[in-house]
């Protein structure tokens, strides 16, 4: 609750210390005294959980009087008989008992049921392994006519270094698992390829693995892309030396999609052809897969619609993007961009929660080492309550979105005008 | 009381009131949010300012009459309180808004903020505003290279990101071209298990945060669970949801000039005790003449400690 008291030109914005059905109490500093007494009238703002309701209040409807002079402020009580105002009122005092008493007498999840709807009990339902739960989430996939009769480019991400090398094993366009069994029209429009992770710097291949990667794709009319991660400082140099070894064997105009804004600027300064595609998690959203418990809208346009963002995206040498499906439909950007599907990105962790997990023994833990990792995440994952549909994956956690894969109307919304590309990003 | 040390403590503040008990306890600047009426009236709930999505708790610094309050404060107990507009991202329509309510916050008498968007910072510096930016840890600086594109002489502070170790923080700090600045670690609690810069989820009054659904691992192949420790944290222990204490002498030696004990919302009686401690380890840190010594020193409080690590020692 906000009271904004209102003279004839100026506002005087307080929030309350303690809220009656007859009135409330408020502090003020000393040079706004002899405004609030002299006020026209006073505008209250009641927020509840899904809206807002102002209640107007002339000045001859209520009286304000000093309850207690303070060094810093005077303590002052606000009183009105006004239905409008009583009602309000008391509508929020049991608002906030009530979520008072939720928070004192239940845990999380109960109360998250009694205001929302949450499942609370489905927390403990759990699939019975993580192959199982992609799987079931995959048979259920029903591409309807759109995803074969429509037009579209297509692209797979190659995260693991072990994928790469099966790429690189196989004679003729195969692709390693999951994408070798993943039957669906998507794989029938797949013109480039993305080697490389999104959110970890180990998983990024040696040099000559991803030059013959880049050398097979090309010989298979496949266009390559280079997937960069977030890298910390310790790190950046090792990354840094892997780019100046590749780039310059590779064509001039080498696409990457990178995901660290000092990877940017390194690529820009050292390599200004190079086509750079923001990575996934620098375009920054609310994504969650509990967004349809909280019924909120999606944002109407996506920040990088700000012209200050605009020209800093093009000083860097950024000309396209990436966006997620992610179960809503928002707004396609107004530049070039790549869509990412069925997974969306919610967290990245960079002391690896997986590593932490398996060598402390809590999620929460220290891994040994920043600078080294046996990459345990190509043999271990996170398995999450079923009905979330999420999964933990190397250092990140995901959503899956089961339209995705189904709905092609639904995608194209997300595609806009300016999306060529159409990321498939499966986990085996 | 403060010590009048060169390494700083900057603490979070819920409610105006408890501003001078923790100036008293050793802090030497605090760091709040605030969220004008027009903002909710604007964008509701849903479209955080500060990344509390929260109506029930005291985490914000109400409205302008308690800003003009606690900067009242600030003048007269010397020790400044920094506002906090660190969402991670805002809509194109909104940086008009906030750039108004910064302006307004400078007539107030406060110069600092803390912020997490480049674009709002890009915003920012374009209109010509006039502040102090403390750049987020959230936002997504990881690399000295990653700190040059967001160099700008609004720069005041860089707060560096729970995740990073004290060589990394010590790696960007060696590189920084800017003179001046300066640097702010992570000390206190919160220390969650995910990158805050990378976290895409809500956080708001009626679901849990993400981090605490509960999970599994198991081998992919095989199915075969692993088993975990889910540590419960107990409030009543000092640093239970994540400590650096005994890294004050590494991250004193680094160049870091602040240390954050986080805590918006948290409850009195723990920040005070939280503020104290790390207050007294400064004090023992600035008179060690070596990291071991000073682990030495601490060890009565390492042996109380929750175990939960900010940084690897």
């Amino acid at each position: 609750m906000c009271a904004v008291f209102e003279t004839a030109d100026a506002q005087y914005e307080c929030s309350p210390e303690d809220i009656s059905i007859l009135g409330f109490t408020f502090r003020i500093p000393p040079e706004w005294r002899t405004a609030i007494f002299t006020c026209r009238q006073v505008v209250i703002h009641f927020y509840y959980p899904s809206r807002m309701q102002a209640v107007i209040l002339p000045a001859s409807a209520y009286t304000v009087t000093v309850e207690a002079e303070e060094p810093y402020f005077s303590r002052l009580r606000l009183e009105t008989g006004r239905n409008e105002y009583t009602q309000a009122a008391r509508l929020l005092i049991s608002d906030i008992s009530t979520y008072t008493e939720m928070k004192t007498d239940l845990e999380m999840p109960e109360l998250s049921e009694k205001r929302l709807g949450y499942p609370a009990v489905k927390e403990q339902c759990f699939s019975s392994s993580v192959s199982a739960q992609q799987s079931s989430w995959l048979s259920s996939v029903h591409p309807d006519t759109g995803w074969s009769q429509e037009c579209y480019s297509s692209a797979l991400c190659l995260t693991e270094p072990g994928q790469i090398l099966s790429y690189l094993t196989h004679s003729g366009p195969t692709f390693p698992e999951p994408y070798a069994s993943f039957s669906h029209p998507i794989m029938q429009h797949v013109d480039t390829v993305y080697f490389g992770s999104m959110s970890c710097p180990f998983l990024i291949p040696a040099a000559d693995v991803l030059l013959d990667a880049c050398a097979k794709a090309a010989d298979e009319n496949l266009h390559p892309v280079l997937a960069l991660p977030p890298v910390m400082s310790l790190d950046f140099e090792r990354i840094q030396h892997l780019l100046d070894q590749i780039l310059p064997r590779l064509p001039k105009h080498q696409e990457l999609s990178v995901n660290d804004w000092g990877l940017i600027r390194y690529i820009h300064a050292h390599y200004p052809s190079a086509v750079i595609e923001l990575g996934p998690l620098l375009n920054r959203s609310t994504r969650d897969v509990r967004m349809p418990y909280l019924h909120r809208e999606p944002p109407q346009e996506p920040s990088f619609h700000a012209d200050a963002w605009k020209r800093h995206l093009s000083d860097l040498g950024i000309t396209r993007a990436s966006s997620q499906c992610q179960e809503q439909t928002i707004p396609p950007l107004s530049l070039p961009f790549s869509l990412f599907l069925p997974f969306f990105q919610m967290n990245t962790s960079l002391q690896c929660t997986l590593r932490c997990a398996l060598e402390t023994g809590s999620r929460g833990g220290q891994p040994s080492s920043r600078l080294q990792c046996s990459r345990p995440c190509t043999s271990y994952a996170f398995l999450y309550p079923d009905f979330l549909h999420m999964t933990g994956r190397q250092n990140a956690l995901y959503g899956y979105d089961r339209k995705a894969l189904s709905d092609f109307d639904y995608v194209r919304a997300n595609m806009g005008n300016t999306c060529d590309r159409i990321v498939l990003n499966l986990f085996r | 009381m403060k010590g009048g040390t060169d390494l700083k403590i900057t603490a979070g503040l819920g409610r105006v009131e408890d501003y001078p008990a923790f100036i008293h306890a050793g802090a030497d600047e605090v760091f709040c949010g605030y969220v004008p009426d027009r903002w909710y009236e604007h964008f509701n709930m849903s479209s955080p300012l500060n990344r509390r999505e929260v109506r029930y708790a005291h985490v914000q610094i109400g409205s302008r009459n308690e800003l003009k309050i606690l900067h009242s404060m600030t003048e007269d107990f010397g020790a400044p309180a920094v506002l906090t507009m660190n969402a991670l991202f805002y809509l194109p329509n909104q940086y008009p808004i906030i750039a108004d309510i910064i302006q307004q916050c400078v007539q107030d008498g406060f110069q600092d903020f803390i912020i997490a968007d480049p674009g709002l910072l890009f915003y920012l510096q374009d209109a010509g505003v006039q502040i102090r930016v403390h750049l987020s840890g959230e936002a997504c600086v990881m690399n000295p290279q990653a700190l040059a594109i967001f160099d700008s002489p609004m720069l005041r502070r860089i707060i560096f990101h729970r995740h990073l170790t004290i060589p990394e923080i010590e790696c960007c700090i060696r590189s920084s071209m800017h003179e001046g600045l300066e640097y702010e670690a992570f000390i206190l609690n919160e220390r969650c298990h995910f990158h805050g810069g990378l976290c895409s989820t809500v956080h708001c009054d009626d679901l849990a945060p993400m981090c605490q659904i509960p999970y599994r691992c198991e081998n992919i192949a095989s199915g075969e669970p692993i088993e975990l420790t889910v540590s419960e944290q107990d409030p009543a222990v000092f640093g239970s949801t994540g400590c650096g204490l005994c890294a004050i002498h590494d991250l004193m030696t680094c160049g870091i000039t602040h240390l954050k004990v986080v805590g918006r919302g948290n409850y009195t009686d723990c920040m005070l005790r939280d503020i104290q401690m790390i207050r007294h380890a400064v004090t023992v840190a600035e008179s060690s003449p070596s990291a071991s010594a000073y682990l030495e020193s601490v060890r009565s409080l390492r042996d109380s400690c929750s175990h939960n690590c900010y940084y690897a020692i």
